[in-house]
């Protein structure tokens, strides 16, 4: 019997021992993603602050060129003004020059003339004309500012600040020397408004950015805000401008600085979304191979536990278990009781194939059965076999036989199961021969009472039709005659009386005394009884029954059959020649045989061979023939266990045989 | 008209019954009988010889039954149907034997012994 014993695989085992930790792997998966993913997110966002900021200062610096053309402007228009300054100090043609300005360049709401600090000229007149003859050297507000520029002899824009004549404005003073010595300024009043206009600051989003403008005051240095103040939290995101010509600052500030990080606040949770996946698929991935060595672990022990039941069932079995080689029909492994039923021992049995201990009578069927199941005809067979144990013992058993390849491969090895059903057997003979005994008592017996109220009947008959007859006569002769009859009646019932009581005696005798009986004996007995019949028929005999024939035999019955077989020798002689009757006794294998022969009148055996032991048969017109005498012979025979058996030739003779137990 | 009858049948005894019985019914004036088969089948099987009108049969005989006389007898009288009436006349009570007589297209009956002179009479009265 094949061993299928697994062993739990070790591939596993040498798995790396962080393998075994999936969850640890899950994290750590989850965290490569994710920093991955905020690395990632981390360089968008920089780029898009980037690009932000580029944006930003790409405006300021719009912002920038068009504030810077806007005081270029004015500083070439101050420079204009400074030109009307004659030598002597007077001013020629500012009504001609400043209407000039003021259209040339419409960032300018108006032009002065600031001689000594004293407003003396203003264009347009109209509106300014409230400044007029104003000294802005005493007013607070604007002479540190005016000084300012005096100073740095350069043009300084001052404000944005309150004007007499209303509204913010911004200032430029261009401080104009005669021969180094100050002469006063040229100015260009520029409206805060206008000034924020040209810039372009009013035609960008408002929605997205936020402005500011703002004065550092050169008395105090503190700053001064002149728009809507911005958010505290966007001044990370600003950009600044100074204009060193008038000490200002213009700020530019995302309005929602926000926006950029919420952008990336989908991305960045799909991203999360993302690496928990992952770490939970790379935990699952991990945990396979976890859940197949588990798998495999209960497998094994499952197979193993059936193999330990297996080998249980094998070895415990009460049945003989052999697996053979189907080919050559050696014994690769048996269990404990095939070894017992066979004798061997485990080891000699490997020796021995199938044929060794196989009766030979049963070894054909064996063969052709195996043949048919290599060929694939049939699925598996049994028979009933007889095996030849080690002590030359002949035991009958069942065989069951089932191959242990699967369809269509080759034929490798076979389960063979032994039963023992030799007692069964045994039984089932005795019980087909008690069986076959009894149906033939039985039939006997059927046959008998037939023969009996036969034979019953036609005395019975002739009897009453005699007393029918007597009464129906009164002639005196007649009636003596019918007497007469009666009497010959009377007789005749009389014999069958005496051969039916003869014949139920063996029939019903079932504990006759057997002893062991020197038929040599017994036949030399015999023939004395007969010797006056010998002498008479004249016959030859000769004996040839060596002295140690015993046989077990009822000594009654034997007489009876060795009287009936040789008067029957004597009585059906040939009417040509005298008679020769030959006793032989001889050995039969184990068994002893008694041959009577003669060289009588035979029979027909091929008529009569049914009817030869019945009672009451006859074959000849011998008036002494019953039809009692062979019947007796063979039913005494057949109670001993014996048989006999008869060979002839009409006309030649005939030999009868009793087969001993 | 006169009217013959045979008997076969081994046992003495009955031979001399029936012949009285015979004689008493007053049927048949010529009366023939054999104690066994081969003797009648020597006499009866020759097909130049006329048949008697009544043949009483036994079965049980030694050597030669009555089932093998009458199919011996069947070979060399083809018509034997036709020429006699065979009657089986028996002690035996075996169903077999009644059925298988029956069974017989040459049996024209079955008679269970004792054979009585009215049965007889019966029987020649009903003969061609």
């Amino acid at each position: 019997m094949a061993v299928y014993m697994l062993r739990a695989p070790n591939a596993f085992d040498k798995s790396p021992r962080f393998l075994s930790k999936p969850v640890t792997i899950g994290i750590f998966t989850f965290l490569f993603f994710m920093l991955l993913g905020v690395f990632i997110l981390w360089q968008r966002y920089q780029i898009l602050k980037e690009t932000e900021q580029r944006e930003m200062t790409n405006l300021i610096g719009f912002i920038e060129n068009n504030i810077d053309h806007t005081l270029r402007n004015s500083y070439s228009a101050a420079l204009s003004l400074a030109l009307l300054v004659e030598s002597n100090g007077t001013i020629s043609g500012f009504e001609d020059v400043a209407p000039r300005l003021i259209s040339e360049y419409p960032a300018i709401n108006a032009v002065q003339m600031v001689p000594g600090g004293i407003i003396t000229h203003v264009y347009p007149v109209q509106e300014n004309e409230s400044v007029l003859n104003y000294n802005i050297l005493e007013d607070p507000n604007v002479r540190e500012e005016a000084l300012h520029a005096m100073r740095e002899r350069k043009m300084y824009f001052a404000g944005p600040l309150e004007l007499r004549q209303g509204g913010l404005a911004v200032i430029g003073r261009l401080p104009v020397f005669i021969k180094n010595d100050f002469w006063g300024f040229a100015a260009v009043i520029i409206k805060l408004e206008t000034l924020l206009e040209e810039s372009g600051l009013e035609k960008l989003s408002a929605d997205k950015y936020e402005f500011q403008f703002s004065k550092i005051h050169p008395g105090t240095g503190e700053e001064i805000f002149f728009l809507t103040p911005i958010s505290a939290g966007s001044v990370e995101y600003s950009e600044t401008i100074n204009f060193a010509d008038g000490d200002w600052k213009a700020y530019i500030a995302l309005k929602n600085p926000r926006e950029l990080f919420n952008s990336l606040i989908p991305i960045g949770f799909f991203t999360t979304l993302l690496s928990v996946f992952l770490g939970l698929a790379m935990t699952n991935l991990l945990k396979q191979p976890q859940k197949l060595q588990a798998l495999v672990n209960s497998q094994a022990g499952e197979l193993t536990l059936s193999e330990m039941k297996f080998r249980t069932i094998f070895n415990q079995a009460a049945i003989g278990m052999a697996r053979v080689n189907s080919i050559t029909g050696m014994f690769l492994e048996t269990n404990n009781r095939f070894q017992q039923l066979f004798g061997y021992t485990s080891e000699e049995i490997k020796e021995l194939s199938v044929v060794d201990v196989t009766h030979p009578g049963d070894i054909q069927e064996d063969h052709s059965k195996m043949k048919q199941l290599r060929d694939g005809e049939i699925k598996e067979f049994s028979m009933q076999k007889r095996i030849k144990r080690k002590n030359g013992e002949l035991v009958w058993v069942n065989l069951t036989v089932s191959p242990l390849w699967n369809e269509g491969e080759r034929p490798t090895t076979h389960i063979a199961l032994i039963e023992d059903i030799h007692d069964k057997k045994m039984a089932e003979t005795h019980l087909k021969e008690s069986y076959h005994m009894v149906m033939e008592q039985n039939k006997r017996l059927l046959n008998f009472s037939y023969i009996v109220s036969h034979n019953l009947r036609s005395h019975s008959s002739n009897i009453e039709s005699i007393l029918d007859l007597y009464k129906h006569t009164a002639d005196a002769e007649e009636r003596e005659n019918y007497i007469n009859m009666l009497e010959k009646v009377s007789a005749a019932l009389n014999q069958t009386l005496f051969d039916l009581n003869e014949v139920v005696s063996i029939q019903t005798n079932l504990n006759l005394t057997v002893e062991d009986l020197k038929v040599k004996d017994f036949v030399e007995d015999t023939l004395g009884l007969l010797k006056v019949q010998i002498q008479k028929k004249n016959a030859r005999i000769s004996t040839n029954v060596p002295a140690e024939m015993v046989v077990k035999f009822n000594a009654a019955y034997l007489e009876s059959v060795l009287l009936n077989l040789l008067t029957n020798a004597l009585r059906y002689s040939s009417p040509q020649r005298s008679p020769e009757i030959v006793i032989n006794g001889k050995k039969t294998g184990e068994k002893w045989l008694l041959e009577v022969e003669d060289n009588g009148i035979g029979i027909d055996l091929v008529k009569n061979r049914n009817k030869l032991f019945g009672l009451y048969k006859t074959f000849s017109n011998h008036t002494n023939s019953r039809g009692v005498g062979l019947f007796i012979a063979k039913n005494q025979i057949d109670a001993m266990g014996g048989r006999i058996e008869v060979e002839s030739t009409p006309g030649e003779g005939s030999v009868f045989k009793v087969y001993f137990q | 008209m006169s009217k013959s009858i045979c008997i076969i049948d081994d046992d003495y005894i009955y031979q001399i019954i029936v012949k009285k019985i015979v004689a008493k019914a007053g049927i048949f004036n010529k009366v023939e009988c054999f104690e066994n088969a081969f003797k009648a089948l020597k006499e009866l099987q020759d097909p130049e010889s006329k048949l008697p009108d009544l043949i009483l049969l036994d079965i049980n005989m030694p050597g030669m039954d009555g089932w093998e006389f009458l199919s011996e007898l069947k070979v060399n009288r083809p018509n034997l149907h036709h020429e006699t009436q065979i009657y089986i006349v028996t002690s035996s009570i075996a169903m077999g034997d009644r059925d298988k007589a029956l069974s017989i297209s040459e049996v024209s009956g079955f008679i269970s012994k004792p054979l009585t002179v009215s049965r007889l009479r019966e029987i020649g009265e009903g003969l061609g």
